[in-house]
C-alpha cells in the first residue's frame, strides 16, 4: 500500500511537471523555440514537480481515513527508564529551565516521574550565560524538588555541535536508559505525551524512533503568529500525508522525539565528512541522517501526528527565520555528500533529495523569472510573409498561458483552500475560532506568504550561492526572544533585496513590458522588503484577541496545562530576578573559553 | 545572590547534578563509499604487468 501511494504521489508530481511543460512549450513556441525557451521549460518542469509534491502530500493527508483517529492510550505502570535530553547553547537559561520545571511537574502529575530523568546538556561557551545556567539550575532543582532527577553538564568544547552533544551523553551515561526523549531548548511537552511515547516504544520493539508533531506556540509578532497558525492549521494534514508515504522510513526532526538508546547508539554514530565546511566536516542537519541510519539498520522510524501535547517555538521575525534557513540550507545541501552512502533505503535517499530541493527550488524560480524577462529580447522578428501573398500572423496561445498560471496558483493555494473546506466540514475550524475566523486567517496568511515568498526566494537563493561558493554558516545561537525589527535593521539585512527588486522591474520595463504586471507581483514585495520585514515583526496579539481572531489557534485560546505551568514559573522567576542581582559568579567548570556569544555566532 | 552562601548553594547544585556514569559504545557509521576509480581497469593492468 505504501509503495502504491508513493508511486501515485511521485507520478502525480511528474504528471503535473509534464502538463506544465506541454502548456509552456505551446506558449513559448509562438515565435519558435529558442534555447532560452527550452531552459525555461526545464526550470518550470522541475519547479512545478516540487510544487506538486507539496500539494500531493496535503492530498494524501486530506484523503486519509486515519487522521481523525487517536490511538487509544493504555494505562498501567511503565518499567523503562527514560532520559529527557535538553541540549542548550547560549540560550536564556531562565526560559529554558522554566520549560524543564513545567515538564517535570507535568510528569509528576502522571505518577510516572520516577521513571524519567532530565539531563540538561550544555554546550554554552559564553561564561556569563554559563554562570547563569548554574544559578538557574540551583533554582530549578529547588522548584522541582524530589519530583524528577535533574542532571546538568557543560562540555568544555563542543565537537559535533548538537549531534555531538547528544552522542557525548550516550557515550558517558546512555547505559542506564532504555529510551531518550530528545528535545530542543525551546521544546515543551506534556508529561502524558512523554509517557504515551514510552508506551508506544514499548509496544513495538522494532520501533527505533518515534517523532511527534510539535506545534509552534508562544509567537507574538504578526510574522511569528502567521507561522504558528500555518504550523497548527496546515501542518497536521501535511504530516498525515507524509506519515502515509513514509512506511518504515519516517522522519526525525531533531527534537520532540523519542528513540531507543541502544539502537540509536549502534546506528547513529556520525562521522566527520571529508573536506572542509560547508560540504565537509561535521554533519549539520544530523536528524535526517540519523533517521536514515536507523532505517538502514532495520529499525522503524515513525511520525505519529495524533500525539498531542508537543510544542516548540519559532522565529518571530523574517531575519531570524532567514538565519535559521541559512543553517538548514547548508545542512540539506551537505546531504548531497551522503546521498550515495552504502545501504540506505531508497526512500531515505529520496528524502535527502526533497530536502535539497526545498532550497534549490528558490534559485530555480529566480532563474525562471530572469529567463522569462530576458526571453522577449531574444525573440526572432516574426516573418509575416513566409510566402509572398497573404500575411501569416503568429498564433497567440494565451489560453496555454492562462492554464499554466492557473495550474501553478492552484498547486500553491489549492491545498490550503481544501484544508479550509475540510475544516468546515469536519468541525476542525472550531479550534481556530470557527470557520469565519479560520477563513479570514487563511486569506491573510495567503496574502502574507505571497508578500514574503519573493523575499524568502532571494534569501534562499543567496544562501545556496554562498554555500556553493564555500561559505560556512557557523553555529549561531538561536534568538528565541527576538523583539521587533526596526526599519533600519531590516534595511541593513535586506537592502540588496531592494536592489534586486528594482533591477528586476527595470529589466522587465525595458525587455518585457507586457510581463510587467506579473513581474511586479514578485518584485514589488522585494522593493518593499525592509518595510515588510519590519512591519511583520510587530506584536499582533491584539489582532488575535479581537473579534477578528486573526491567526488564533487552539493553544492560544486554551493553553494546555504544561504551557500554563511554564508561563507561571517563568513569570515568578523573572519577577524574582528583578529583586536579585544578576549572577556575579563564575561558572563552576572553568574551561578557559574566553569567546563571547557574539564571537561564537558567525551568522551574517 | 552574590553572597558566599549563594555561591555555595549553586556550586553544590552543580556537583549534585553530575551525570551518572554508564558508558555505551557508539560506533562511527560508514557514510561514504570506498573509492572505486580504476577498479574496472585494475585486472587489465595486472594482466599487462604479468606480460
Amino acid at each position: 500500500m505504501v509503495t502504491l501511494r508513493r508511486a501515485f504521489s511521485i507520478s502525480f508530481a511528474l504528471l503535473m511537471a509534464l502538463v506544465a511543460s506541454y502548456l509552456a512549450i505551446g506558449f513559448f513556441n509562438v515565435d519558435g523555440l529558442q534555447w532560452l525557451d527550452i531552459a525555461r521549460v526545464l526550470l518550470l518542469a522541475v519547479s512545478t514537480a516540487w510544487l506538486a509534491w507539496g500539494a500531493v502530500l496535503a492530498l494524501n493527508g486530506l484523503l486519509s481515513f486515519d487522521r481523525f483517529k487517536v490511538a487509544p492510550r493504555s494505562r498501567g505502570p511503565i518499567t523503562a527508564t527514560t532520559a529527557v535530553l535538553v541540549p542548550v547553547y547560549n540560550e536564556d537559561p531562565t526560559k529554558t529551565f522554566s520549560h524543564v520545571a513545567a515538564m517535570a511537574r507535568s510528569l509528576a502529575r502522571t505518577g510516572h516521574s520516577p521513571r524519567f530523568d532530565f539531563a540538561i546538556l550544555s554546550d554554552t561557551n559564553d561564561p556569563q550565560i554559563a554562570a547563569k545556567e548554574e544559578f538557574w539550575l540551583a533554582r530549578l532543582r529547588q522548584e522541582v524538588g524530589e519530583t524528577c532527577r535533574i542532571f546538568y553538564r557543560r562540555r568544555l568544547s563542543n565537537p559535533g555541535k548538537k549531534a555531538g552533544n547528544i552522542a557525548d551523553f550516550i557515550k558517558n551515561s546512555g547505559g542506564i536508559y532504555e529510551y531518550l526523549i530528545i528535545l530542543d531548548a525551546d521544546s515543551l511537552m506534556e508529561g502524558g505525551t512523554m509517557v504515551e511515547m514510552v508506551r508506544r516504544m514499548d509496544a513495538d520493539p522494532e520501533l527505533g524512533l518515534l517523532q511527534s508533531l510539535p506545534k509552534v506556540v508562544r509567537a507574538r509578532s504578526f510574522f511569528g503568529r502567521a507561522i504558528q497558525f500555518s504550523a497548527s492549521y496546515y501542518s497536521p494534514i501535511y504530516a498525515q500525508g507524509l506519515a502515509l508515504l513514509q512506511g518504515r522510513e519516517g522522519p526525525f526532526w531533531g527534537h520532540n522525539a523519542i528513540t531507543r538508546t541502544r539502537a540509536f547508539a549502534q546506528s547513529c554514530g556520525l562521522p566527520q565528512l571529508p573536506g572542509k565546511p560547508p560540504f565537509g566536516g561535521h554533519i549539520l542537519s544530523h536528524d535526517y541522517v540519523e533517521a536514515a541510519l536507523l532505517a538502514r539498520n532495520g529499525l522503524k522510524v515513525r511520525i505519529d501526528p495524533d500525539l498531542r501535547g508537543s510544542f516548540e517555538e519559532g522565529p518571530d521575525n523574517v531575519i531570524d527565520y532567514a538565519k535559521r534557513d541559512r543553517r538548514w540550507c547548508q545542512g540539506n545541501l551537505q546531504h548531497s555528500r551522503i546521498l550515495g552512502a552504502p545501504g540506505l533505503k531508497g526512500w531515505n535517499r529520496f528524502v535527502f533529495i526533497q530536502g535539497i530541493m526545498a532550497y534549490v527550488a528558490a534559485p530555480l524560480w529566480a532563474l525562471f523569472l530572469a529567463a522569462s524577462i530576458a526571453a522577449p529580447a531574444m525573440q526572432v522578428i516574426p516573418d509575416y510573409f513566409p510566402v509572398p501573398g497573404l500575411p501569416v500572423f503568429p498564433r497567440v496561445e494565451s489560453a496555454n498561458a492562462l492554464a499554466l498560471l492557473t495550474g501553478v496558483v492552484g498547486l500553491l493555494l489549492g491545498p490550503k483552500l481544501l484544508i479550509l473546506v475540510d475544516g468546515m466540514l469536519s468541525g476542525r475550524n472550531r479550534r481556530f475560532g470557527g470557520s469565519l475566523r479560520a477563513f479570514f486567517s487563511v486569506l491573510v496568511e495567503i496574502a502574507c506568504t505571497s508578500a514574503l515568498a519573493p523575499i524568502m526566494m532571494l534569501f534562499q537563493t543567496r544562501a545556496v550561492i554562498e554555500i556553493l561558493s564555500g561559505a560556512d554558516a557557523g553555529w549561531p545561537a538561536a534568538n528565541r526572544e527576538a523583539g521587533r525589527v526596526s526599519v533600519a535593521e531590516a534595511w541593513a539585512a535586506s537592502w540588496w533585496i531592494v536592489v534586486v527588486g528594482l533591477v528586476t522591474i527595470g529589466a522587465a520595463y525595458r525587455l518585457a513590458p507586457e510581463y510587467l504586471p506579473f513581474v511586479l507581483l514578485v518584485a514589488a514585495p522585494q522593493v518593499l522588503a525592509p518595510l515588510v520585514i519590519s512591519s511583520t515583526s510587530y506584536a499582533s496579539m491584539r489582532l488575535g484577541r479581537s473579534s477578528l481572531g486573526l491567526f488564533v489557534t487552539g493553544e492560544e485560546l486554551s493553553p494546555t496545562p504544561v504551557m500554563r505551568e511554564q508561563q507561571a514559573v517563568l513569570a515568578r522567576w523573572r519577577a524574582d530576578t528583578v529583586e536579585i542581582a544578576e549572577p556575579a559568579v563564575v561558572p563552576t567548570v572553568i574551561d578557559g573559553i574566553s569567546r563571547t556569544s557574539a564571537e561564537a555566532g558567525t551568522g551574517r | 545572590m552574590g553572597s558566599p552562601e549563594e555561591s555555595l548553594r549553586v556550586r553544590r547544585a552543580v556537583q549534585e547534578s553530575a551525570l551518572p556514569a554508564a558508558p555505551m559504545a557508539m560506533p562511527e557509521q560508514v557514510l561514504t563509499r570506498q573509492r572505486v576509480r580504476g577498479l574496472l581497469l585494475r585486472p587489465l593492468f595486472q594482466w599487462l604487468a604479468l606480460r
